[in-house]
Parts: structure tokens; sequence; C-alpha cells
């Protein structure tokens, strides 16, 4: 019998698993030539940003299919309803991210995203239409559990030359996200989880966090 | 065998990693199905030598003010 809180279990295997996550990080943000690669980042980081809100309406789609017969799916739903507009629109700070940098929005939604983004967003797909939907919230607690450090990000931006008005999907994040990353804790903890679906949200994220990893380290490449 | 010893085993976790008795315990809860996807994403880790060489999968957790990947959702 595991005593922790639904929340603290995940936390803990994300903690253990992340270091991959981390090395790109530290080779990312420390790259001698970051001012040239920053443009690449953010493209790809619209990549997996443009599927956040579709990937939770596909989980409330699957949540509603098993209302009935499923505990877990009416307060996935709960959490879900609430996520989804405070996320939307979050594409369009990176798109305004790279126009401050003078990328024309219309030539990077004309560009084909890396298949490493569409494999990380392709994964999430499967396991809510096909397994169950709570592996999204494993995806969800990788990709918005460690909120942005705003002074660090505003100090790249210094060091780099680029305007912060450049990293304001970064910035806003860092206000944002330790909210948020609160609202799934709470949701977690309030969820009839069983095993099962801690095993599909521990490979959930281990998932996320490797193609993470690809994602952005693709970027430095 | 346990989680800890077959991750070792796989190279996920390096060999002679000292783990605290409360990771030691996340990682012997995990499922055989989470052990399997752990060993299994080893092989597909981005970064060639340089996330093998220098970061296992397991790691410690990133110190305070650590940078943060920033992809967010």
């Amino acid at each position: 019998m595991n005593d922790l809180s639904h929340s603290r279990r995940l936390r803990g295997k994300i903690r253990l698993f992340r270091g991959p996550m981390d090395a790109v990080a530290e080779q990312l943000w420390s790259h001698p030539r970051l001012r040239e690669i920053y443009p690449e980042f953010l493209f790809r980081n619209h990549s997996v940003i443009r599927s956040s809100v579709p990937l939770m309406k596909a989980a409330v789609e699957a949540c509603e299919k098993i209302l009935d017969a499923d505990p877990v799916a009416e307060g996935m739903l709960a959490y879900f309803r609430k996520h989804i507009p405070e996320e939307t629109g979050h594409d369009e700070w990176v798109l305004g991210d790279l126009e401050v940098l003078g990328f024309k929005r219309e030539e990077i939604l004309k560009r084909v995203p890396p298949p490493s983004a569409a494999e990380l967003a392709g994964a999430q797909y499967y396991w809510i239409r096909h397994v169950h939907p709570v592996a999204l919230l494993g995806f969800i607690a990788v990709l918005e559990g460690t909120p942005p450090d705003v002074k660090f990000f505003e100090e790249t931006a210094d060091r780099i030359g680029l305007p912060r008005r450049a990293f304001s999907n970064l910035l806003l994040h860092g206000k944002l996200d330790p909210q948020h990353r609160d609202d799934l804790d709470h949701t977690l903890d309030a969820l009839p989880l069983t095993e099962a679906h801690h095993t599909l949200m521990g490979i959930s994220a281990f998932q996320t966090i490797n193609l993470l990893s690809r994602v952005a380290g693709e970027a430095v490449q | 065998m346990n989680n800890v010893q077959k991750l070792m085993s796989a190279g996920v976790i390096l060999a002679g990693t000292v783990l605290s008795q409360a990771d030691q315990d996340t990682i012997n809860g995990l499922s055989d199905s989470e052990v399997s996807a752990l060993i299994s994403l080893k092989g597909k880790l981005w970064g060639g030598d340089f996330l093998q060489r220098n970061c296992n999968v397991a790691s410690p957790a990133p110190a305070p003010g650590t940078r943060v990947i920033g992809i967010i959702f």
C-alpha cells in the first residue's frame, strides 16, 4: 500500500527520471549561439503548445464517453473544463514572440512541425483514445510541473541581446504555472485513482520526458 | 531482482548510484509496465553520447534555481 498522495507519487517519479530533460535544458540555455538558436526553439515550442488545447478536448470527449462507468471521469472533466480556457491562446503568445524577432506568423504556420513534436502529441492521442484519458495528466504534470524561472529568463534575454518581449511565453508561464501545478496536484489527490491509473500516468510522463527532450534537443543539434 | 537492480542492470540507473530510501521505495514501487517503459525509453534517449555519458535516466532532483526546460504546456 502506498502512503503517498497521488500527486506526490507522480511528482516523485518525474523528479527521479527527468535527467535527460534537464540536461537538454542546460545545453540549450547555456549555448554560445543561443541568440541564433532561440527562434528555432520557439518554433518547436509552438509545435508542442499548438496541440495542448486539442489534446485536452480529446480527453474531455473520452471522459464523456466513460462518465457513467468510470469514477475518475467526472473529476477529470471538471479539471479539463477549467484548464482549457486557461490555456487557450497560449500558442499565440509564442507566435507573438517570433513576430517580435521578425518572423512572419504565416511562414511559421506553413512550416511543417518536427516529427518529434508529432510523436509527443501523437502518443497522448493514442493513450487518450485507446487506453484511458488519465494518461494526459502525466503529460501535463511534466510540462507544467516546473514553472520557468522568470528572473533567469529575463537575464537570459538581456545576456543574448534579445528583447524581453520575445520571451513573453516563458515569462508569462513562469507567473501562471505555479498555480496550474497546484491545481493539477489538487485534482490528482481528489481522484479515486487505481494502480492501473498510476502506471499509465507514469508511462505517459516518462514518454513525455523523453520526447520533450528530443523536441528541444534537436534545436541545438 | 527488485526494480532498482533491474534498472541498474539495464543501465537506466548508473551502477553505483546511491539512492535515498525514499527514492528506492519510489523506484521499487513502479509497476512492471513502468519499468519496461523506462528500459525501452533508455534506448531512445535523445542526444547520443552526451546524454548517455553525462546523465542516466534517473538523476537527483534539480536544485532550486536550476534551469528549467522552457517548453510549457
